[in-house]
């Protein structure tokens, strides 16, 4: 894939099975915007949000590990993203963080995460 | 030595202005304050605010209740039934049925032209015929474009509708693309085994075919009279990215005009009025009976209703049979109200015509000598109404430095407009008209659709920004802040209210200056119409023009842009208009309050 191409990045931790980000990814899908999915050993998500953050053209990164779903944008502190929730509470809430990654880029309102 | 407060009661707002009276002395204002008001301005609930008021001015003072020689209160006109909407014209789909809403998302592009099915019964379709197909929510977006791709070269599918927030999904899993209109909450009422058109645009544009009256003819190959019935759904569906129109059997869609009745200006002539005619017909008649006595509303109909309610509620508060209350004044404005389109699927709303009416009750002075009579008796203090409201109110305005004798005051407050005038050879001339800041909080409201009055009151009040990155806001005139921490997620990219307490996120689609105009037009509805009628009427010749300076108080008179509208519009008449500074130091604040001080050093 080109490198060069404007992408959220997702960075995955090795553990969590494939499975348990399709609504994440559905979310983002739905929204219009163009997503690559890595995998890594690391298992801090704020890290890997962070991280997946200043690889990404369009400036957002998210970060799966353990059960948590991060999202941050590069200008933003590694221990403090912007967004976060817990992975597979509810399909539902599982589309809107993706949803709301993708209108983070798009720069539309937010779903509330907190609420089914 | 004498110490005595001047107290206005207002529709919002009660304030103090505290003050030392000695013989041929100017009195020395020690305190003023200024609370909410208790109850609906005119009544015996005000008693509340008012000690509560006193209590402030007192404390400010460091006086107690006990030296107090007398209180002085305005002579409070209770305006309620303030305000009303009419709604004369309403948009009915029967028979027929329609979707037209902006999902964020739906699937695909152009127009699908078919008869509608249930994806379940997509083995049953027979070849040669076009269908649009209808899936609700049990249905996934990978089983919706499975069916599809499975049946798709045997039967022709044209379109589909969707209950989920699916249309992207389904669209980039078919391999034959079709147009996808999806978040359809009342999926289950699309009817099946109809003729439909299903039309999506391209990002950034709205529907063209289904918007268009002809376009809808084309489609379903309408006769003449069969278009002009479609004619106001095509006119609800403009403005929209994506739309469903389905063609039923006996298939009709009206729009009937709801008689709205007639309102009748009782004052030196009698005069009737159509509420339908709008509201510059309905302030025209009003001008011609000379001052109102009294306005009635056609018995049965919504507007007679409306005056009833107001009779009642007024009758009430006041202990009076509600059949000898009299509207003195009717402030009528044209607006827009979304309402609900009968018959569509999606919840739709289209924007009725509707007059706004603010109706305001006489005076009483009767109830207001009662009401100063049980304060009398509660505080141990001698309690005085003082006179004509405007008239205190010119007096106070007179404290703004720079002011002189002949003046004009505008009083612009929540519930009322009021307006005197001050020469030195004639006696006062003041006005009481209908029609304030909760007028235009309603048209606020009631245009932008806002269910919480708190939202229309902040919308009212503060400027706007819209959100744009996680660190700025670009402010409604261009300007852009920025911040050193983040804005919180539910407020980003979204258009909010700049209060003083922080940024208030509205539940709103319109784009900011969509609401801007919404905001400044009712302001000029209400205050700049206001402000011509009341200064046209105590004007000496009944012109504006020949009123030369206007001083502006109130509460309104605050508003951030209210005054500016004002001033600007008596410019046109060459008049010139600015906002009070009470005694130098209250602003356009406390005019009537110290105005009632100094009427009663006047009365000695």
């Amino acid at each position: 894939m080109n490198a060069d191409r404007p992408t959220i990045r997702l960075r995955l931790n090795d553990r969590v099975d494939e499975a348990r980000i399709a609504e994440v990814l559905h979310g983002i899908e739905e929204e219009g915007v163009p997503v690559e999915v890595t995998r890594h050993d690391q298992l801090n998500p704020l890290l890997l949000a962070h991280e997946a953050s200043l690889e990404s053209r369009l400036g957002i990164g998210i970060g799966i590990s353990l059960d948590h779903v991060v999202i941050t944008t590069e200008k933003l502190p590694a221990d403090r993203p912007y967004l976060a929730a817990v992975l597979n509470t509810s399909p539902t809430i599982d589309r809107r963080a993706g949803a709301n990654a993708a209108r983070l880029v798009k720069r539309m309102p937010l779903s509330d995460l907190n609420a089914e | 030595m004498a110490l005595i407060a001047g107290i206005d009661i207002g529709n919002a707002t009660t304030e103090v202005a505290l003050a030392e009276l000695s013989a041929g002395a100017t009195p020395v204002f020690v305190a003023s304050s200024i609370v909410p008001t208790t109850g609906i301005k005119g009544t015996a609930q005000n008693t509340q605010g008012v000690f509560q008021a006193l209590t402030v001015a007192l404390d400010a003072a460091g006086r107690s209740l006990a030296e107090l020689d007398l209180i002085r209160i305005n002579e409070a006109a209770p305006v309620i039934g303030d305000v009303a909407m009419e709604t004369i014209s309403e948009t009915i789909i029967t028979e027929s049925t329609m979707i037209g809403h902006n999902p964020t998302t739906p699937g695909g592009l152009g127009i699908g032209v078919g008869i509608t099915i249930e994806i379940g019964n997509l083995d049953r379709a027979v070849g040669g015929t076009a269908y649009i197909v209808v899936a609700n929510k049990t249905h996934t977006f990978d089983d919706v474009a499975d069916r599809i791709n499975a049946v798709q070269g045997r039967i022709e599918i044209t379109g589909a509708i969707l209950q989920r927030d699916d249309g992207v999904l389904v669209h980039n899993r078919l391999t034959r693309k079709i147009p996808i209109v999806d978040e359809v909450s009342l999926v289950e009422k699309v009817p099946i085994g109809m003729l439909a058109a299903v039309e999506v645009a391209e990002v950034g544009r709205i529907i063209e075919t289904l918007a268009n009256p002809y376009g809808i003819a084309t489609l379903f190959s309408l006769t003449s009279d069969e278009t002009a019935s479609v004619v106001p759904m095509a006119r609800s569906l403009v403005g929209n990215r994506s739309a469903v129109v389905i063609k039923t059997p006996k298939g009709d869609v009206t729009e009937r005009r709801i008689p709205a009745g007639w309102l009748q200006f009782i004052g030196d002539r009698t005069s009737e009025v159509d509420v339908d005619r709008g509201a510059e017909e309905i302030m025209r008649v009003a001008g011609t009976v000379g001052p109102i006595r009294n306005v009635r509303g056609e018995p049965g109909t919504n507007v007679g209703g409306m005056m009833e309610k107001v009779r009642v509620v007024m009758g009430r508060l006041t202990d009076r049979d509600p059949s000898g209350i009299e509207v003195t004044d009717l402030l009528a404005v044209d607006t827009e109200v979304p309402q609900k389109v009968t018959g569509g699927l999606a919840g739709e709303f289209s924007l009725e015509a509707a007059v706004g009416i603010a109706a305001m009750v006489k005076a009483d002075r009767l109830q207001m000598q009662r009401i100063a009579h049980d304060m009398t008796a509660q505080f141990g203090i001698p309690v005085e109404v003082g006179g004509v409201e405007a008239d205190m109110a010119v007096r106070g305005a007179l404290t703004t430095p720079g002011s002189s004798i002949p003046i004009a005051i505008l009083d612009m407050g929540a519930g009322s407009t009021d307006a005197c005038v001050l020469r030195a050879d004639a006696p006062a001339r003041s006005i009481h008209l209908a029609g304030a800041g909760n007028m235009v909080t309603l048209l606020i409201q009631s245009e932008l659709g806002l269910e919480s009055m708190e939202d229309a009151e902040n919308v009212k009040r503060y400027p706007l920004a819209r959100v744009e990155t996680l660190f700025n806001i670009r402010h409604e005139d261009g300007t852009v802040e920025f911040f050193d921490t983040p804005l919180p997620p539910h407020v980003f990219a979204r258009t909010v209210v700049l209060h003083p307490e922080g940024m208030i996120p509205l539940p709103l689609r319109q784009p900011l200056e969509v609401i801007r105009q919404v905001r400044i037009k009712a302001k000029q509805r209400v205050f700049v119409t206001n402000a011509l009628r009341a200064l046209g009427a105590v004007s000496p010749t009944n012109h504006v023009r020949d009123i030369a300076h206007v001083v502006l108080v109130g509460g309104s008179a605050l508003d951030f842009e209210i005054p500016q509208l004002v001033t600007k519009a008596l410019g046109e008449y060459r008049v010139v208009a600015g906002r009070a500074n009470i005694r130098g130091t209250e602003g356009p604040r406390n005019a009537v309050a110290t105005g009632l001080v100094l009427a009663w050093e006047e009365q000695r």
